[in-house]
C-alpha cells in the first residue's frame, strides 16, 4: 500500500492524537510523565514485519492483542520489549526492581494495562472517524 | 480583525485551524515548523499564535520560550492532544495564555482565542 503525502500527513496526525491521549492514560496509571515524539507512519507487507520490527525491539517481546469489530474491524497489538514490559508492571504494582520472570500476575497486569491503552487509542480513532468499535 | 499565526507540523491540522479561524473572520497565516514560525512572527508580529506542542526539531514549548524572548507580550494558545496535566503546567509556566486539546473543536478554539486576545499584553 502506498500512501500519498496528504494521506500520510492525515494518518500521522490521527495517530499522534490517539497516541497522545493514550500516553496521558499511561501517565495517569503510572504517575509518571510520558514524553512522546512525532509518530512515524509507514506501511509494510507482513512478510517484512520481522525485519522492520527488529529496528525497534530485539529479543523477547510481550504483546497484548485486542480484537475490535464494528464498521471497521481488525486486530490491535501492543508490543513491548521484555525489559519495557517488566518495568511497566513494576511501575504499576510497586513491585520494586523488575525481575526477569514473567509470571501469571505480571501477565494479568500487562493484559489489563494493555486493554486500557489499546481501548484509549482505538477510542480516539472511533471518535475521530465517527465509528463505534466493539471489543471482544 | 486580529491576525493569527497557526504553527503545526500537520497540514491537516493547519487546514482545520485555518477553516475554524477564517470562518470566524480572523486573518490567518501558518507555519509548518518552529523555525519558520519564529521568522514569521519576527516579520509580521501577529496578534496571537496558535501553537502545536508535539513537533519535530523544535517542539512547541521550545518555540514558546523563544517567542517570549523575542516578545515578552506575545499571546500564545497551545493546541495539543497531549492532555497530561504536567504538559499544561509546563505551558502555563512558559507563559501560554490558553490551552486547547486536539482534535480541535471550533467552539473551544474560538473561545480560547477570544479569551487570549482579550488578555492584557505587553507588546513591544
Amino acid at each position: 500500500m502506498i500512501l500519498t503525502a496528504d494521506q500520510t500527513d492525515a494518518v500521522t496526525e490521527l495517530v499522534n492524537i490517539a497516541f497522545s491521549r493514550t500516553g496521558a492514560s499511561l501517565s495517569e496509571l503510572t504517575g509518571n510523565r510520558v514524553e512522546l515524539s512525532v509518530p512515524e507512519v509507514s506501511a509494510h507487507p507482513t512478510t517484512e514485519l520481522h525485519a522492520t520490527l527488529q529496528r525497534y525491539v530485539r529479543g523477547e517481546v510481550a504483546t497484548v492483542h485486542q480484537i475490535f469489530g464494528g464498521p471497521v474491524s481488525g486486530d490491535a497489538f501492543l508490543l513491548l520489549d521484555f525489559e519495557g514490559a517488566t518495568r511497566l508492571v513494576s511501575l504499576l504494582t510497586d513491585a520494586g526492581a523488575p525481575t526477569h520472570q514473567m509470571g501469571a500476575s505480571t501477565r494479568e497486569v500487562l493484559t489489563e494495562v494493555g486493554n486500557i491503552l489499546l481501548n484509549a487509542c482505538l477510542g480516539v480513532f472511533g471518535d475521530l472517524l465517527h465509528v463505534r468499535f466493539t471489543f471482544a | 480583525m486580529s491576525r493569527i499565526l497557526v504553527v503545526d507540523d500537520s497540514g491537516l491540522s493547519r487546514r482545520i485551524s485555518r477553516r475554524i479561524l477564517e470562518g470566524a473572520g480572523y486573518k490567518v497565516d501558518d507555519a509548518p515548523d518552529g523555525l519558520s514560525a519564529l521568522e514569521r512572527y519576527a516579520l509580521d508580529r501577529p496578534d496571537l499564535v496558535l501553537l502545536d506542542v508535539t513537533m519535530n526539531d523544535m517542539n512547541g514549548l521550545e518555540v514558546l520560550e523563544k517567542l517570549k524572548t523575542m516578545d515578552p507580550g506575545v499571546r500564545v494558545v497551545m493546541a495539543t492532544a497531549d492532555v497530561q496535566s504536567s504538559t499544561r503546567l509546563m505551558a502555563d509556566s512558559a507563559g501560554a495564555v490558553g490551552f486547547v486539546s486536539k482534535p480541535l473543536v471550533a467552539e473551544t478554539v474560538l473561545e480560547a482565542v477570544a479569551h487570549a486576545l482579550s488578555a492584557p499584553g505587553d507588546r513591544k
